[in-house]
């Protein structure tokens, strides 16, 4: 009898075993024996997003550049860090652009040489064709009248947020 | 069956029991494994993918958002009126041929408005819901950057779902960053604190006279040391012209470029104090001439003025607040340097207003009150409060909750949102505050002597701290809702 017990549990732990072990190779199968197949269909995929990438891309830009109300939209916002703004942006001298907006960003605007047009009810920043000096308007108008949800309108989010703590200096004052 | 036969089966049978009985227990620990580092990654790889979906959502409401601006454009150019006086004579004109519409003989009249009215119909028809869905979509033009081919891709639709979101709530709360991050040792960030400003004119005709207790030097604003300068040595500095500070008296007269600079020999040092001696500097105290610190004198070339500009760490800079006197209760000067070292924190890390003046924090009441190391030695209780509470700042979630804060209130504080319009600032909600409600001054009258009742309400506090026993943590958690204190050094 003892016997037969430990007959039948043995097989139990047998069937069980090989059981279990089955089961997770099923399970895993892809990982274990395709990983080299699934690569080269995503590789194959992959190649396939390339192209459509670029004809997403052409498309994008094809919008964007033949399109001259569009052509302001893209003004160059690069990462000002903490030494352009303790150097007043000197190092960002050499370009136009990336000077203003490192101004703007640090807080400079004091030294601003771009022309805003005046802000009143009637004729909004949203008319100003420039996306930038659109930006710097926005912020203007939010800092003047104490309102941060004209910072919502700041096409770059990092001036956006910086819109929003100014306001927030000025209200609390 | 032979013997030999059955040997070999007795031989082989207990090893091959052994056998699966290893792959058994192996086969266990190899797939659980498995699963706990599948477990351990897939959070990470579902907020990637989550991430690429709202990407991909983002890079959808800002083309919507331009689809639509060109369309409001175009209508408004086709629809819109020049002025609102052609709007509003059209719009009568609009109900007046309405009228003529339902009864012709009544209102004959105005039969001849009917292209005023043709247009002002397509003014409301068309216009107006292209302008109004434009302005709800104007939130999204600050997704420009996500206008990318890259995150222009279907399969991201298919991350839309709760198992992603789930993993990506889970990835954020795990990786969690803060606000708060500014280190600084055990006195915290440094601050830099505008403490006044004199005219070219002041610093022409008199000088700017400053001396120390302990050996400092003068730096130039380029770190460069112009000299030694022993205890209780005077050093004068004048405006020359073009931005250029004289600097004699304890060293040879030399002329430097916008910003000269008072330091401790050594950088450790933290018991050097200054002295202004002169212009004379008053202050509602009396007591402001006396600094920790470094001090610097600043040409600002926007503004045309010298500021007096103190450089320390922000925990010394608690030690000197004119905010309170610290004779109230314990608890509440605790609440209150807390309130100022957050107003602080939050100048540091946020503040652009000053920038061109070259400081974050005005020492005046606009700001906080500063009144600098005279005032802190015949203040030894906001000294005691700051040190039970270094470090701690008022966080909510994840951000630097600012705390406003006012003398008196009329009964109730006020949200941030009723008093300025933001719904940022969610621990700015209105609370009761019969305590801090001033005895005869109305609402007005507290609000034109500059009480804005939003945040903590400071004789509330106190009342509450005093009367109440409740200590600072409780104060600020009842006035300011959702809140911890955080250890932010």
């Amino acid at each position: 009898m003892i016997k037969f017990i430990l007959k039948f549990v043995t097989f139990l732990i047998v069937v069980g075993g090989l059981g279990y072990a089955s089961f997770y190779l099923w399970q895993h199968r892809y990982e274990h024996f395709f990983k080299g197949k699934e690569i080269k269909i995503q590789k194959n995929i992959d190649f396939k997003k390339d192209a459509n990438d670029n004809w997403n891309n052409q498309d994008d830009n094809g919008e964007n550049g033949g399109n001259n109300n569009y052509a302001d939209d893209d003004y160059f916002a690069p990462n000002i860090n903490q030494d352009d703004c303790r150097s007043e942006c000197r190092t960002r001298k050499s370009v136009p652009e990336e000077y203003e907006y490192c101004l703007e960003v640090c807080g400079l605007n004091e030294i601003r040489d771009i022309d805003i047009p005046e802000i009143d009810a009637d004729n909004g920043c949203g008319e100003i064709e420039n996306v930038f000096k659109q930006d710097v308007c926005w912020k203007e108008k939010a800092i003047k009248e104490k309102n941060d949800s004209y910072c919502e309108n700041i096409s770059d989010e990092k001036m956006s947020e910086i819109c929003k703590d100014r306001v927030l200096e000025e209200v609390i004052n | 069956m032979s013997l030999k036969e059955g040997n070999i089966k007795n031989i082989l049978r207990p090893k091959i029991l052994f056998f699966l009985i290893v792959l058994f227990l192996f086969g266990s620990f190899f797939g659980n494994a498995q699963a706990v580092t599948v477990d351990e990654e897939s959070d990470a790889t579902l907020y990637e993918k989550y991430e690429k979906y709202l990407k991909y959502e983002k890079r959808k409401k800002y083309r919507d958002y331009k689809e639509l601006r060109e369309k409001y454009k175009k209508y408004k150019k086709k629809y819109s009126f020049k002025s609102s006086t052609e709007r509003r004579q059209h719009k009568d004109a609009y109900k007046k041929y309405r009228k003529y519409k339902k009864n012709n003989n009544k209102y004959s009249q105005y039969a001849g408005l009917r292209d005023q009215y043709k247009k002002y119909k397509k003014y409301k028809s068309k216009y107006r819901p292209v302008r109004d869905k434009y302005r709800k979509y104007k939130k999204y033009k600050k997704y420009k950057k996500y206008n990318k081919a890259k995150y222009n891709k279907d399969k991201y639709k298919q991350y839309n779902t709760d198992k992603f979101k789930q993993g990506w709530i889970r990835y954020k709360l795990k990786n969690k960053t803060t606000q708060a991050d500014l280190g600084g040792g055990n006195l915290g960030p440094e601050i830099t604190v505008g403490l006044f400003k004199f005219s070219k004119d002041d610093l022409s005709g008199g000088s700017f006279r400053v001396k120390a207790n302990k050996n400092y030097v003068i730096k130039n604003m380029k770190g460069k040391v112009l000299g030694t300068i022993l205890a209780d040595t005077v050093t004068k500095v004048r405006y020359a012209s073009d931005g250029k500070l004289k600097v004699s008296n304890s060293i040879d007269d030399i002329l430097i470029d916008r910003e000269v600079v008072f330091e401790a020999v050594k950088a450790k040092e933290q018991n050097l104090i200054f002295e202004i001696i002169s212009p004379e500097i008053v202050c509602y105290s009396d007591n402001c001439n006396q600094y920790r610190g470094k001090l610097k004198l600043r040409y600002s070339p926007y503004s045309k003025k010298i500021w007096l500009i103190n450089v320390l760490p922000l925990e010394q800079y608690v030690w000197g607040m004119g905010e309170i006197t610290g004779t109230g209760d314990r608890d509440y000067n605790d609440t209150m340097t807390v309130a100022y070292r957050t107003y602080g924190y939050w100048k540091i890390k946020y503040s652009t207003k000053f920038v061109s003046e070259g400081f974050k924090v005005n020492a005046t009441p606009g700001n906080q009150l500063y009144f600098g190391y005279k005032w802190e030695a015949n203040h030894q209780r906001i000294k005691k409060a700051a040190h039970k509470t270094r470090g701690k700042i008022v966080m909510y979630d994840d951000r630097i909750a600012i705390v406003p804060y006012s003398s008196w209130t009329d009964g109730k504080t006020r949200s941030f949102e009723e008093k300025w319009g933001s719904d940022n600032f969610p621990w700015c909600r209105s609370v009761a505050d019969s305590y801090g409600k001033h005895p005869s001054k109305k609402y007005n009258q507290l609000q034109a002597e500059g009480n804005h009742m939003v945040g903590l309400s400071a004789h509330g506090a106190l009342y509450l701290a005093d009367k109440k026993n409740w200590e600072y943590n409780k104060i600020l958690k009842y006035y300011l809702k959702g809140i911890n204190l955080h250890q932010a050094y």
